[in-house]
């Protein structure tokens, strides 16, 4: 696949080169998905659209219905689709539907395609959403 | 670091966004600042904000350091004050009312106390009874029995009478921190040793202040007014006004208002039995909650200019704009026409006429003002003694014309290049044929002698005319004259040929005064046959150059598509 690099979702300060940190590769690009997934719409200047503010929705998805999901599920789809033009959506799931009141958290997994990959190579990032 | 320079010159956030990214992407670096899911364009997205407010904020700073493109009106309040103008933060809607004293003894109308209600969709509004600004007439307030008089009464939402203020000595001034205030309503007196005394307000210092001279200066400020006295007591030079001693209280009084929200209201009611409200139903108008900006544009340079002088026409302008006592829409020149008489039909010299429109009036639909309304007697006692020696200042009634466009685009080439409308040229910029000058509201006034009963002139736009060498029948040019005769049949006459002998009009009793400027409207009517002018128009071809000037007040309109 293409070289992706991007800054460390925490700027945090590499100790070596005393630079900041970078991620690269198949970590960036799950950077970048958290990224449109937790960020709120009307959050990014002049981009209203850019989002799906899946940080704020704790309470919402504990007790969401289906059609509600499938929602939220083409919202995220067309987001990472437009602002991720790496890879293609797949799909996204609640991994703890039965046990979110006891975990205290809503733990969504992301599927989706490395477009530049050979085979098209599925990967997934794993986002975890706590109430705050 | 990237060869490709960033362009300064975009002020976008789009832009400054894709200059920057234009800027970082580079071999050597390899940041994914082109997905918008990525930190990086996080980061540059807060660059790009960054340098977009800076830009914006240099961009504001610059607009509003300057008259021209200043937009918010604190800005237009610190400009205008070197120029000596004021702008009211408010004004009162205000009704002309006249009463009528129906009762055997005197009537007195109480400054600040004497009120009416009137009322607008269903609520009632309060309007208040004023004495004009640096009125010392004692009778101006007073109507003897069985007389007839016009009172200006002010929208009032709240009164303050006497209230004594809190005096910089030193300085010699003090605020009034209340925007709602109308400036024309503000009556500032001092209890000097000797009594109660009114201070006149003045706009400027001249050579006839003194130090014994009761003046006050009214300033615009952030927060309401400041008004001076003219006798600073830390200051080099001459006061130009008596300074207010540390013994001495002083008084305001003024009215607040609601605005605009106080025009439209109607049916006045609430004075005494013996007082009867002759025009009840006028509506009030005028009201403002905001000053206009391009007002304060047009009036406040040309108020430094005129120095409160009458001299030229823009003295005139300003002079009438500046008593408030015309509403005019955002460009006040298409409500006042003040011309020399040289210019006019008569074409005799010392005198300065002046015609106005009042957009208040007629529902907001505008209306020129007769002869008789009050508000041209109040200009022309004002003007009195201001006007140059050796010449009269004169009301004509306005010429009501409709400035047909046919399509959207005239209007804007008209607007745009004509800043007077209907006072210019028009080029051959401008296609004519789409424009079509009407009227079908012709006051008495307008006519020479006593037209229509004993003939004589009838003096239809006299600075309408073309400037085509040839005939107007030649040019495709028309000028008809729309008119029943004395069967009352609606005729139409054509003014067909400019030739000196056979100029004219087709149709019964019509001919063009060949003693005045062939292609000048100017007609001579037979009163024999001639009963009554039910409207004149006039058709420019492509080319045509027409003038329609002075007298003539008019608002463009667009019809069709």
């Amino acid at each position: 696949m293409a070289k992706a690099t991007d800054f460390n979702f925490k700027f945090e300060t590499n100790t070596f080169t005393r630079d900041v940190s970078i991620s690269k590769d198949t970590r960036a690009i799950n950077q970048s998905i958290t990224n449109i997934l937790l960020t709120r719409k009307n959050e990014k200047p002049f981009t209203p659209g850019f989002g799906v503010g899946l940080e704020s929705m704790y309470y919402k998805m504990i007790n969401m219905n289906m059609s509600d999901f499938v929602f939220l599920v083409e919202d995220a789809r067309i987001n990472i689709n437009r602002y991720e033009p790496r890879v293609s959506f797949s799909d996204m799931e609640i991994l703890n539907q039965d046990t979110i009141q006891d975990d205290g958290n809503v733990q969504l997994l992301v599927t989706y395609t490395l477009k530049s990959s050979k085979n098209n190579k599925i990967d997934n990032v794993k986002i975890v959403i706590q109430e705050n | 670091m990237s060869t490709q320079p960033i362009q300064l010159g975009s002020l976008d956030f789009n832009d400054i966004k894709e200059n920057l990214k234009s800027f970082l992407s580079n071999p050597d670096n390899e940041l994914d600042v082109d997905f918008d899911g990525s930190i990086a364009n996080t980061v540059v997205d807060l660059l790009s904000y960054n340098t977009l407010y800076y830009a914006f904020y240099s961009n504001m700073l610059m607009n509003e350091s300057f008259f021209d493109s200043a937009q918010r009106v604190e800005s237009l309040i610190s400009l205008s004050k070197p120029l000596g103008y004021t702008i009211s933060h408010r004004n009162a809607s205000t009704a002309t009312l006249t009463l009528t004293n129906t009762g055997t003894t005197t009537k007195t109308l109480a400054p600040y106390n004497t009120s009416i209600s009137g009322v607008k969709n269903g609520i009632g509004y309060t309007f208040i009874y004023v004495n004009p600004v640096n009125d010392t007439d004692t009778e101006t307030n007073q109507l003897t029995p069985q007389e007839t008089k016009n009172f200006k009464f002010y929208q009032s939402s709240s009164v303050i009478i006497n209230s004594p203020v809190t005096v910089d000595y030193t300085n010699q001034k003090f605020n009034i921190n209340n925007k709602k205030l109308d400036p024309r309503t503000l009556r500032v007196q001092v209890n000097e040793a000797d009594g109660l005394k009114d201070y006149t307000r003045v706009t400027n210092t001249n050579s006839s202040l003194s130090a014994s001279s009761r003046v006050y200066y009214i300033e615009t400020s952030r927060n309401g007014y400041t008004i001076y006295f003219g006798a600073p007591r830390e200051t080099e030079g001459l006061s130009v006004g008596r300074g207010v001693g540390e013994t001495e209280t002083v008084f305001i009084s003024y009215v607040s208002s609601s605005g605009s929200g106080g025009n439209g209201t109607t049916n006045f009611t609430g004075l005494d039995n013996e007082t009867s409200i002759i025009n009840s139903g006028t509506v009030s108008g005028g009201g403002y909650s905001s000053p206009n900006i391009d007002v304060v544009k047009f009036a406040a340079p040309r108020n430094f200019v005129g120095g409160g002088r009458l001299v030229s026409i823009a003295d005139y302008e300003v002079g009438i704009l500046n008593t408030g006592l015309v509403t005019t829409g955002s460009n006040p020149l298409n409500s006042i026409s003040v011309y020399g008489s040289n210019s006019a039909a008569e074409q005799t010299p010392g005198k300065v006429f002046f015609s106005l429109f009042d957009t208040s009036l007629n529902s907001g639909a505008g209306d020129s003002l007769p002869v008789t309304n009050s508000v041209v007697s109040e200009i022309q006692t004002n003007f009195a003694e201001e006007v140059m020696l050796g010449t009269t200042f004169e009301y004509k009634e306005p010429l009501e014309v409709d400035i047909t466009f046919t399509s959207n685009s005239p209007v804007e080439s008209f607007n745009r290049l004509f800043r007077r409308g209907f006072n210019q040229t028009f080029t051959s910029n401008l296609n004519a044929s789409l424009i079509k000058f009407e009227t079908t509201k012709i006051p008495v006034r307008q006519s020479f002698s006593a037209f229509p009963t004993s003939g004589g002139r009838f003096d239809f736009k006299n600075k309408i005319f073309t400037q085509l060498e040839e005939d107007f029948a030649a040019s495709g040019a028309t000028f008809t004259i729309t008119y029943t005769d004395t069967s009352v049949t609606e005729l139409v006459g054509v003014l067909y040929n400019k030739t000196s002998t056979s100029v004219g009009i087709t149709g019964n009793g019509v001919t063009l005064d060949i003693s005045f400027d062939h292609n000048t409207g100017r007609f001579v009517l037979d009163p024999l046959k001639v009963s009554q002018v039910k409207g004149i128009t006039l058709y420019g071809m492509p080319g045509t150059e027409i003038k329609v000037k002075d007298e003539i007040l008019a608002n463009p309109k667009i019809t069709g598509s």
